[in-house]
């Protein structure tokens, strides 16, 4: 897995970018070992600080299940996400779900009708 | 008479002294005991009455063998009492000045059968002649951090800008707890289930002007006056965010809510044509409403549908982007220029560096 600094960088030049409105972080802790948990740690530590000073609005999609052994792994990665005040969603299904649903009505409210 | 005037309804949230009428004495493990033992957990501040006829005490609070044994005044009743004696109870509760009465207790008219339905009138005939407000029966009543009153001891004490109007008990628990390990809180929130006096609409327009609630969630299963909760969820919309999940949409749903709080079904077309009409966001399920929840407290509006995603894994990402674009969001393509820097610092190989932006 890749450097949380060059991640960050990244996400740096990415929210200066004014071809998008929002940014999400996504991952699939499914797949992360647990030795990896560490360095995924860091990168949400970044993730965080970065979104205090973002020009966009950030959110983060750990993706996850509900087996013993996964929440065992991935719950304090959690808890730590939550803290960020960042919305944080578990799949990515869901998150486009909903992002979609708020975004459409704010789009109501402001009058826009959606063109997609 | 009525203990509060206009749709005002804060001395129901935040009463001065609470009674629990029905608890039961001599069982600690008995559900009579959820109210005392959350109040407990909250410390609710003000006087706290138990009432059975039985007497005795728990944990050393006496247990009053009648209301009018009680010295102080009672503002908020919490009954567990059977349905039969709940009629009986309001009169009791007249002679005592209590404002209002939450009767978690069922066996009215969600029961189908006639004797309950017979007494729930007679619950409605009571509180109109007394003045006395109920909520319910056949709910767990009131959860609001900010006065400490809780029907669940694990309920977050802290308050948020969340309020909650639920029919079912259960889920509003649900809710609750699935989003509290995501940050969100809750100004004020009521399971009211058969609604036979205080209804949606009533609380629906007090959220509305309430000023510690920015977004109000709803659980309906059905609505007692349709034309006013149609008037209550448009001016609320207009105000605030309302994200509503209507149960009993489908033919087995709407048997169920039937029996669950004696609601009558509704029309799948009519709710989704008054959710679009009102500015409110429908939600089909409560995962989906938690996420609405999250979205809406956490997520400033980005003023459009265009979304960068960064993160890790190359199946990960061609999964996440058809979700994203599938749902009417768009993911564009990082320009040139943008991929130049990225790449001034990132080596090709392993990583994606398109959009989603894949650093494996």
């Amino acid at each position: 897995m890749t450097e949380p600094e060059k991640l960050l960088r990244t996400v740096g030049i990415i929210s200066r970018w004014d071809g998008i409105d929002f940014l999400i972080w996504f991952i699939d802790l499914a797949w992360v070992p647990v030795n990896e948990m560490e360095n995924v740690h860091k990168m949400i530590d970044g993730i965080m600080a970065e979104s205090r000073g973002a020009l966009k609005p950030m959110a983060i999609v750990a993706q996850t299940d509900i087996s013993p052994e996964q929440i065992k792994k991935v719950g304090p990665f959690l808890e730590k996400c939550v803290s960020s005040e960042l919305p944080v969603y578990y799949s990515f299904g869901t998150a486009a779900n909903a992002l979609h649903l708020v975004v459409s009505h704010n789009e109501r409210r402001l009058g826009k009708e959606a063109d997609h | 008479m009525t203990y509060f005037k206009d749709g005002n309804l804060d001395p129901l949230f935040h009463p001065v002294s609470i009674a629990l009428a029905g608890i039961t004495v001599d069982n600690p493990e008995h559900w009579t005991r959820t109210f005392l033992d959350s109040l407990l957990e909250f410390k609710f501040e003000g006087p706290l009455y138990l009432v059975n006829p039985k007497g005795g005490e728990i944990g050393g609070i006496k247990v009053h063998q009648s209301f009018a044994d009680i010295a102080g005044d009672v503002d908020y009743v919490i009954s567990t009492v059977p349905a039969g004696a709940a009629p009986g109870l309001i009169e009791e509760c007249a002679h005592k000045g209590v404002k209002a009465v939450h009767f978690c207790t069922a066996g009215f008219r969600e029961t189908g059968e006639e004797e309950g339905a017979i007494l729930e009138p007679q619950l409605v005939e009571a509180s109109r002649r007394t003045g006395i407000r109920i909520i319910g029966p056949n709910c767990m009543g009131i959860y609001c951090p900010g006065s400490r009153i809780s029907f669940n001891v694990d309920f977050p004490k802290e308050s948020g800008p969340v309020g909650f109007i639920s029919q079912s008990g259960g889920n509003t628990g649900s809710l609750v707890q699935r989003v509290k390990s995501r940050g969100i809180r809750f100004s004020k929130v009521v399971s009211y289930g058969n609604a036979c006096d205080l209804n949606e609409c009533d609380f629906l327009e007090y959220l509305a002007a309430d000023s510690e609630t920015k977004i109000i969630g709803l659980y309906i299963e059905g609505v007692r006056d349709g034309k006013r909760f149609r008037q209550a969820l448009r001016k609320a919309a207009e105000k605030k965010a309302v994200i509503l999940l209507k149960g009993g949409l489908t033919e087995g749903g709407a048997g169920a809510a039937a029996g669950h709080t004696g609601s009558l079904a509704g029309n799948e077309v009519i709710w989704d044509s008054l959710c679009r009409q009102s500015g409110v966001i429908q939600v089909h399920s409560l995962e989906e409403f938690a996420d609405c929840l999250v979205t809406l407290r956490f997520m400033p509006d980005p003023g459009g549908r265009r979304v960068a995603l960064i993160g890790a894994g190359g199946g990960s990402s061609v999964l996440i982007a058809d979700e994203f674009e599938r749902c009417g969001l768009r993911v564009p393509p990082l320009p040139g220029k943008i991929r130049e820097r990225i790449r001034e610092f990132t080596p090709v190989a392993g990583n994606i560096l398109r959009n989603p932006i894949d650093y494996s």
